[in-house]
Order: structure tokens, then sequence, then C-alpha cells
């Protein structure tokens, strides 16, 4: 590479910090730079130029209304007979190139331009530095840990919760284990839905019957358009995989910043994955329509529904692993309802990276019946090991008023459950302002310690990965896009501090409930967090001395509930004997599938 | 977009009670920031608003995320609001 | 072929409706004419302002040097006659076309003399018998290639109509200084004199001056005789030399470079005001001639109360009259004004100055 000569000024009363950085790194590559101080007259750069002859002159104003020096110094030079020997390049907030180009400068730099930028024209060279957006990998989330369970007491009670309803569960089944199991092999052996419905549907409910016979009952539910698929294929087909934010995080590897998704629309789903890929997500959770936990059976097509959530459908997934980044962490959740192996299935078949498992929270706060999803959840957890999907436990019940030391053990157990079926479990906590917290007053001071607190927690019990969500910051988001984005932001600077592997962020129209969320307010939060990240760097949020008392009444209330949990028969015996939560602390064991389960 | 008034102009109506400015945050589906830029001020022209500046805008390959602001009541001109309060019409 | 100018002493004081205006007259005389900008013209909306500006109406058969990254935005059908990938500008390289039909095209063309005089040469081989290059901003400094300039001011320039009207006197006197005739042509860029007591031509100092001091390798200064500043040359070096040398003739390189060196058009004139005064005759070795002032009554502005940039319109009798009490010979004009006006008539008495009549 030519080393050049280079004469650099800004011609800016105030601002020249731009022209020093790139004037630095130009001599760095070993060009002969000069910088003059700023706002030197034109008269003085030109006779400067005149001595040196540099290959280029790069000049830089930051005032957008006023560019008399700029004109001033591009005449000089032509006058002085330097536009033939020398380049004469110009940057600034105001710049474009029609700007540029009508002050004569030969070149222009405008507000977002980078210093590789700079220097990539300077040296006459396509940026061929691969650009860090097409340098990501994909991440794997359980890499490094080893899943020992670090406390004695713990371990023993949950393998024995584990061993004993696994022993249950392999003489049951369901008609959700059916379908899934008549699922696996259509897509096995002829890798779609739909080849044979037959005995399919003699598993479903009547609405769904009716949807596969052209007459769908489910309000709000039609069917998107191939066209409109096509036409979404053409537009993302044409984005430019390496013009988004190649991660939100700064000097730090974790954590992976995950979104949801559900608007009840898979074209506005691919519309929110490729934003939230563009502003730096590493994932994204999809989350289907409540009456989906009630039905048994499953849609087909590319499904669309009205309200709140996108129907679960084999094509649906497959766009959504269709149209994301190949780096991009795709999530389907089957933690309740009535369809969950089904679930994991299709999500397996359809390229999913992760799927959501959690029989105690599923029934006791996601309205399915214990026995059932227990039964249910066996199933989900064998074919997530066999489609080698990590599946991460949420405990969402603590929302309703359980106490989190409860919500936990049901978490512990459903991570042992898998683990012994060769499943990889992912512990979510949650970093929320929930019932319980309020009334004990846990967090009257600061949201560090508690949350620190259930970290720490689980740390000491198991070598796990911990992936905080939905989303972090639970219940202390306003409508305020501003509060919320904050909330958030300072959310994932505590659970970097704590040391998680993941967290799943908020829109800043989570407190919203007129409508599903916007675009704009994904791109908020993402840029938030991208701020508060790098804003603390390796450095940490430090708890107070109160996290540890925390810590261990955590511990101690999980061992009081895996003890009780150990003296039934099963698992779903001790969620309908409320060891995992009381109706007085929210937790009601629910009805969907209430006597559907079989013997072998 | 100004109902009757004397004063007539952009800071008549309703919008008097505007105190500075009104922001309009979007995300548009185009291809650069340029298109973007362009976009949003017609938008906010279109919308019959005053004086748009595009206050913030960033492109990725999706499109961008853009905040544009429309003054109402610039600081040194004579101020709608002053008049209203304390005893004054209520909207 | 007749190389015209159009430059502004001010952004918005007129010149592409300046160049418009000559482009409607050649095309009504079927004349063959190249147009082309050292800067940006005729986009939709202005650079800085924001405001509309008047688009390039072009009639078919006119060449045109503009980006070719603008050709997608012409409304009029072209061919490509040719292209100079070398030419690079902001806007992408130079292109070189002929229009097949009427129609509407930004204009971005060549930002140096350089590039300037190779363009206007492809233009003259095509048989172009008038070049027409619009200016950019308050820029001048490429025009020392073609044969005339037209300058263009107004209000947008200051509102101050007096002040407009003695730089106006400036511009003519500088444009108007005699040619000198005694100074060989390639000689390299420096200051020289020529002795009158017969001792020939010396260069005192070789280069361009920017400073306003002369190099300590300088030769030592003589009295008297023709001080040559066949380079720029700031007005106070100039100055300073001629206190110094006290000669009785000072020649400058171009009537542009005149201006140039000095951001003050009003501290030119006094300077050749006290050359006159002390007897000294003031001469230009070359340089375009100045083919008219064109007015412009109506000025941009940014209004602070409402920070926006607004268009505010004098009474063009007005300016027009103090301009026109500037000047002593020099043809002023206000093309949207005086309508009836002919451009062409000016472009003849140039074409008439070119071939010497």
């Amino acid at each position: 590479m030519r080393k050049l000569k280079l004469l650099l000024v800004a011609l800016d009363p105030a601002h020249d910090v731009g022209i020093r950085l790139i004037g630095k790194k130009l001599q760095e590559r070993g060009h002969e730079v000069v910088v003059l101080p700023r706002d030197t007259a034109p008269e003085e750069v030109v006779r400067k130029a005149l001595e040196m002859r540099p290959d280029y002159v790069l000049v830089s104003r930051t005032i957008g209304y006023d560019f008399d020096p700029l004109v001033r110094l591009i005449e000089l030079a032509e006058a002085a007979g330097l536009r033939q020997t020398t380049k004469f390049v110009v940057g600034g907030r105001a710049v474009r190139p029609e700007l540029a180009k009508e002050l004569g400068y030969d070149a222009g730099f405008g507000p977002s331009t980078r210093v590789e930028d700079v220097v990539a024209f300077i040296e006459g060279v396509e940026v061929r530095e691969v650009s860090p957006a097409l340098k990501r990998e994909k991440p794997d989330i359980t890499r490094g840990y080893t899943y020992e369970i670090r406390d004695e007491e713990v371990r023993s009670l949950l393998l024995e919760i584990a061993r004993k309803t696994l022993a249950w569960a392999e003489r049951r089944t369901s008609p959700g284990v059916e379908r899934a199991r008549l699922v696996f092999e259509e897509l096995r052996t002829y890798g779609r839905r739909g080849v044979d419905m037959k005995k399919y549907l003699s598993l479903c409910d009547d609405r769904v019957v009716a949807f596969y016979q052209g007459s769908p009952e489910i309000k709000g539910v039609s069917v998107v358009g191939e066209d409109e698929v096509g036409s979404l294929s053409k537009m993302v087909g044409a984005y430019d995989p390496a013009r988004r934010v190649p991660t939100v995080r700064h000097t730090t590897g974790k954590p992976l910043v995950f979104t949801q998704f559900g608007t009840g629309c898979p074209v506005a789903d691919v519309m929110a994955i490729k934003v939230s890929e563009a502003w730096g997500a590493d994932g994204v959770i999809h989350f289907g329509p409540a009456w989906e936990a009630r039905t048994e059976g499953l849609l087909s097509g590319y499904v669309r529904y009205s309200g709140d959530g996108t129907p679960t459908t084999f094509e649906n997934i497959k766009l959504y692993a269709r149209f994301k980044d190949s780096t991009t962490l795709l999530s389907v959740r089957a933690h309740r309802g009535l369809n969950t192996p089904e679930t994991v299935v299709l999500a397996g078949f359809a390229g999913a990276e992760l799927t959501k498992v959690n029989p105690v929270y599923g029934s006791i706060g996601g309205g399915t019946d214990p026995e059932r999803l227990v039964v249910d959840a066996v199933a989900s957890l064998k074919y997530a090991a066999g489609f080698s999907l990590p599946y991460d436990i949420p405990t969402n019940e603590e929302l309703a008023g359980v106490p989190p030391h409860k919500a936990f053990a049901g978490m512990l157990v459903s991570a042992a459950l898998g683990l012994a079926v060769g499943a990889k479990p992912v512990l979510k906590p949650l970093a929320c302002l929930s019932p319980h917290i309020i009334l004990q007053g846990y967090m009257e001071d600061n949201y560090v310690d508690y949350n620190f607190a259930k970290v720490m927690a689980l740390r000491e019990i198991i070598d796990a990965p911990i992936w905080p969500g939905e989303p972090i910051g639970f219940m202390t988001h306003s409508e305020d896009r501003v509060q919320s984005s904050l909330t958030t932001a300072v959310h994932a600077m505590i659970m970097l501090s704590a040391g998680v592997d993941a967290v799943t962020i908020a829109s800043s129209d989570e407190a919203y409930s007129g409508g599903p969320i916007s675009l704009m307010a994904r791109v908020d939060t993402l840029r938030a967090v991208k701020e508060a990240l790098r804003a603390l760097g390796r450095a940490r949020i430090v708890p107070t001395e109160a996290a540890a008392k925390f810590k261990e009444e955590l511990k101690d209330g999980i061992r009081r509930v895996l003890k009780e949990a150990a003296y039934y028969d099963n698992l779903a015996e001790a969620i309908y004997s409320e060891v995992f939560g009381t109706k007085e602390e929210g937790a009601y064991p629910g009805r969907a599938g209430r006597n559907t389960v079989t013997n072998r | 977009m100004s109902q009757g008034s004397q004063r007539g102009g952009s800071s008549s109506g309703v919008f008097k009670y505007v105190a500075d400015a009104i922001d309009l945050e979007f995300f548009l589906v185009v291809s650069d920031e340029e298109e973007a830029r362009k976009v949003s001020i017609e938008i906010v022209r279109s919308l019959g608003l005053p004086d748009p500046d595009v206050v913030f805008v960033e492109s990725m390959n999706s499109g961008s995320r853009v905040r544009v602001r429309s003054y109402i009541n610039r600081v040194g001109s004579r101020y709608s609001w002053l008049s209203l309060g304390g005893g004054g019409e209520k909207a | 072929m007749l190389k015209v100018g159009v430059a502004g002493l001010a952004k918005n004081t007129g010149k592409t409706t300046f160049a418009q205006t000559l482009l409607l007259e050649l095309e009504s005389r079927e004349v063959r004419f190249g147009i082309t900008s050292i800067g940006f013209d005729g986009e939709d909306v202005d650079t800085v302002t924001g405001l509309p500006k008047p688009k390039y109406y072009l009639p078919e058969g006119s060449l045109v040097v503009t980006s070719r990254s603008l050709l997608r935005l012409s409304t009029a059908r072209y061919r490509k006659i040719r292209e100079y990938p070398s030419l690079e500008t902001p806007l992408g390289p130079l292109v070189l076309i002929e229009t097949a039909s009427s129609g509407s095209l930004p204009i971005a063309g060549p930002p140096t003399r350089a590039t300037l005089r190779q363009v206007l040469e492809d233009l003259e081989g095509l048989g172009a018998r008038l070049a027409v290059v619009d200016g950019a901003f308050n820029r001048i400094a490429p025009f020392t290639v073609l044969d005339a300039v037209a300058v263009t001011t107004g209000p947008s320039r200051s509102e101050d109509l007096k002040a407009l009207a003695e730089e106006v006197k400036v511009i003519e006197k500088v444009f108007n200084l005699p040619r000198f005739e005694g100074f060989p042509r390639g000689l390299d860029p420096g200051i020289y004199l020529l002795d009158e007591g017969g001792g020939g031509l010396v260069r005192l100092a070789e280069g361009e001056f920017f400073c306003d001091e002369l190099p300590p390798s300088s030769g030592s200064l003589r009295r008297g005789g023709t001080l040559i500043f066949n380079s720029f040359v700031t007005l106070r070096l100039a100055t300073y030399l001629v206190r110094a040398v006290k000669p009785s003739s000072v020649v400058f390189r171009d009537p542009i470079t005149l201006v140039l060196s000095s951001s003050s058009l009003v501290e030119v004139g006094r300077v050749l005001a006290s050359l006159e005064g002390g007897g000294v005759r003031a001469h230009l070795l070359g340089g375009p001639a100045l083919l008219c002032i064109a007015v412009n009554p109506c000025r941009v502005g940014l209004n602070p109360e409402t920070a926006r940039f607004e268009k505010r319109c004098y009474p063009p009798e007005a300016v027009l009259k103090a301009v026109r009490e500037a000047v002593t010979k020099t043809p002023v004009v206000d093309v949207v004004y005086e309508r009836h006006m002919s451009l062409y008539e000016l472009i003849e008495e140039a074409l008439r100055g070119l071939s010497g009549v």
C-alpha cells in the first residue's frame, strides 16, 4: 500500500475531534499526516498544501448553513493550481453528496461516516474488511455448562422426583402425545404436514377440524396469501445482511439479547424479526395466541390471527426460520397448553434453535391440567433432546403471586426431568417487580439486590445457563417510551453484572395494551440496551449485603419445597397438592385437558 | 389545518395548546437514510404541520427509525399559549 | 466556440435562471450549445435551504455534461456520447450526452478548471457554438478558462443596495483593466519585474503566494518598472510589494485571480483606487471578459423567527437602478423582470470580441 501525504484540518471553530481521529488512524497506517489547528485560515491551508503537496486534503466542518470557509478553500486551491495533484475531501454533519458537489470538492462524507470508511476511500480500496455484522457466529447458550447440581440435598431430591415422575409418565399418554407422534412421523416421512390428516383430526377439537375442512370457526383466523409471502420474500431477500448493528454488546461476550414476537400475522412477525436483528438482537421468541392452549390440535398453513399471538403452524415457523439471519436464534414456546409436544416437533423440523417447557408453571399459571401437562411435558422433553433443542423454563407463576422460591423449585424439577432424558435446560428466573417482592418489600430500595440474589442462588445450586425473561424488568415499565426503554436498559446492566447468559428485553410498547408492538418501539429498547452496555463495559453494578441474605432465603425455600414435593408419587400430584403454589398465592391448577390422560 | 382565528398560521386552532413542538415517531420501510428524510418531511407537510425537521434517523437494511419534529411555537416567536391559562379559555 | 460562465456573488442570485433564459434564446435561434455546471444545478430542492429550485429545461439537441448517476432523473430522452470514468465527483463520474427530446435534468459537471477545460474541448469538437457553464455558491475560480463571465448579484448577496452597487463597480473595474502584452506566455508562476531601463525581465520569486510576505529566498527588490504577478498573490502582499518596488505599472494574472486575492471585493476596489491615485497603472495578463451583470431582486434568507429559509423580493426597478448607476458600460439585466431584453445580443457582442472584430 502506497504511503500517502495527507493534510487534515477542521475548518470549524469548535469541532475537530473527528478529523483528529481520522488523522491518528491514518498515521498509524503509515501515512505522512499533518493536522492543522482548528479553524486555520484557508489561505494558510493552501500555503501548507503548496509546501507539502499532499495527495489528499481532508476538511471538516460541522456548521450546516455557512460554508464560506469551505468555498474559500476550494477557490484558493484552484487558484494555486493544486486541484490536479491533490484531491479535496469535505466531511461533516451537513455534508451530503449534492452539497459536496456544489462546493466543488472531489468527495464528501456525511454524518454517519466511520473512520474506516474515510481510510478505505483514501487508500483506494473497497472496504474489504468483512463487516462485523457478517462475522457473527451462531451462539450456543448452553456451551460450557456441565449441569452439575452442586447442592447435595437438592440433587438427591431432584433425582428422586424426576425418577418417579418419569416412571409415572412412561405408562401414560394423551391426545397431545399421540398427535405429536403422528406429526413427527408425517414430517419425517414427507417433510410437510397435511398428507394424512384423518387420524390427526380424530384427536383434535371440533374447531380445529372445521378449519381443516375449510370452515374456520375460530374467530379472527385467516390465511395469508401466497402472493404476500412472495412479496415478503423479495423484499427481505434484497436486504444487505451487513447493514445491521452487529451486536448490542460492547466489550463482553454476554448476555445474548432476545426479543419476543407474536403480532398475530406471520408477515408482520418477519418484519419484527428483521428489525430486531437489524438493531442487534441475537434471538427472537415466538408466542402463540391464548386459545391455542385450550384447543386440541394445531392449525396449518400461513395462518394469521387478529389478536395477540401468531398461530403456531409448521408453515409459520418455517417462515421465521427461512427469513431470519442464519446466526439468529429462534425459540418456539411449548410450555403450556394442549399442544406442547407437537409444538416441539414442529419447532425441531422447522429449524428453530430453542424451545420452552415448564409443566409446573404451565399448569398452575398457564391454565393446563397438571396431569395432562406433566405427561405431555415428558414427551416434549424427549423430543427436545432428540432435536438437540435447549429448552428454557419460565417462572411466570411468580407474577400471579407465587413466591419465587416455589417457582424456582418447580423450575429445577423441570430441569431435572429434561436432564434425565438427555435434554438441555436453561433456567429462566424472572427479573421483575412481582407481587411477592412488593409485599415483602424486597425492592423498596433497589432493583439490584433481589435480582442478584435469584441468580446467585441458582448458580450455587446448579451449573446451568441462566436467561432471565420474558422480559427483564417485568412490571417496571410504563407507557412512556423513555422510562420504558430506560428500565429495560438498566435491568440489562443489572443482569449483565449478575453474570447471566442471556436476557429477553421488552419493547418500549411493553405497557401499552391497545395494540400489537410497533417496530419503532423495538428499536427503542435495542438502542437503549446497546447504550447501557456501552457505558458499563466490563465494569459491574454491585449489590448490597442484602443480596446474600435474600439468596440464602431463596435456597432454603427451594429445599423446603423440593423436600415436600419428593413425598408425592409424581410431579402432577405435587402440583395438585399445592406444593409449588397455593391458591392464595395465585396458583390455580388448570382445567384445559383435564381427564384426557390415559394409560398406554 | 388552522381553524379560523385572528392570528391564523400554525399556532392557531387546537394547535395553540402545543407549547413548542410536535414530534412524530415512526419506523419507515425505506431503502436508505436519504429516502427516510425525504419521506419524513413529506409526512409532516402532508399532515399540514409546519416547519418540519428530522431530529433523528437511523437506517438499517429493513428500514429506518425516525423522529421528525414540527415546530408550532418557536422560541422568540409570539407564543400562542401566553394568553391561555388562569381563567382564560379552556380547550 | 464561445465559452460563457455564470458566476454568482452569492448563492440564490439567479445563476441558473440566467443560464436557463440564455439556453431558451439559443434554442429559439437554433444555436447548438453545450451546458454544464461546476456545482449541482436543477435539483428539486436546494441543498441548503430546502426550498424548491428551478430545474433545467433542456431542448432537444442539447449537449449536456453531468454526473452519470443523475441521468435516471432525466425526463428527456438522450444518447450517451462520451463517458468520463476518470472524472469522479461526489455524485459519480461525468458523462456527456445529447438530448433526443426536450425535458429536464439536473446538471452536475466538472468541478475544476482542468476538468472543465477537457469537457469544453469535447463540446467544441461536437460542433457547439456556445458552451454555458453554470456556477455554484459564489465560486468563480475555474472560470479562468472561459471567454466571458456573467456575474449575478442581488439582495441575496447584500440587502444594502449601496454596498451591492459598490461591489458591482469593483467587478466592472477589475474585468475591464487593460490587457498587458509585454509578458511572454508559458513562464512559470511567480512574481516578475520588467525593468523599464532595459534590464529585462527578472523573477523576484517563484510559486504561488498565499502568505503576506515574500519567502526569504526572493531576489532583492528594485525600484520602478512593471511589477507582474504571474501567480496568485494575496492583496496584502501585492500592496506591500507595490509600496516597496514603486512600479509604474502592476499586472495581475487575470480578473478572477485578482477578485480572489482578498475576501472583500471592496478591499480590492480600494487598492485599485489607491494605485490609480498613486499614478500606478493596473493591467491583466489575460482572463475572461465580463459579459454582463445579472440581477435577482429576490433574496433567500434565514428567518430567525421561524428558523426557516424564506424568499423575499425587493422592488426590481430599485435594484436595477442602483446597480445600473454603479456601472459605466457593462450591461445590467434582470431576466425575469425585463423579459424583453435579449441576452443573445450580449452573446453576439462577445462573439465579435472573440473573433477580434
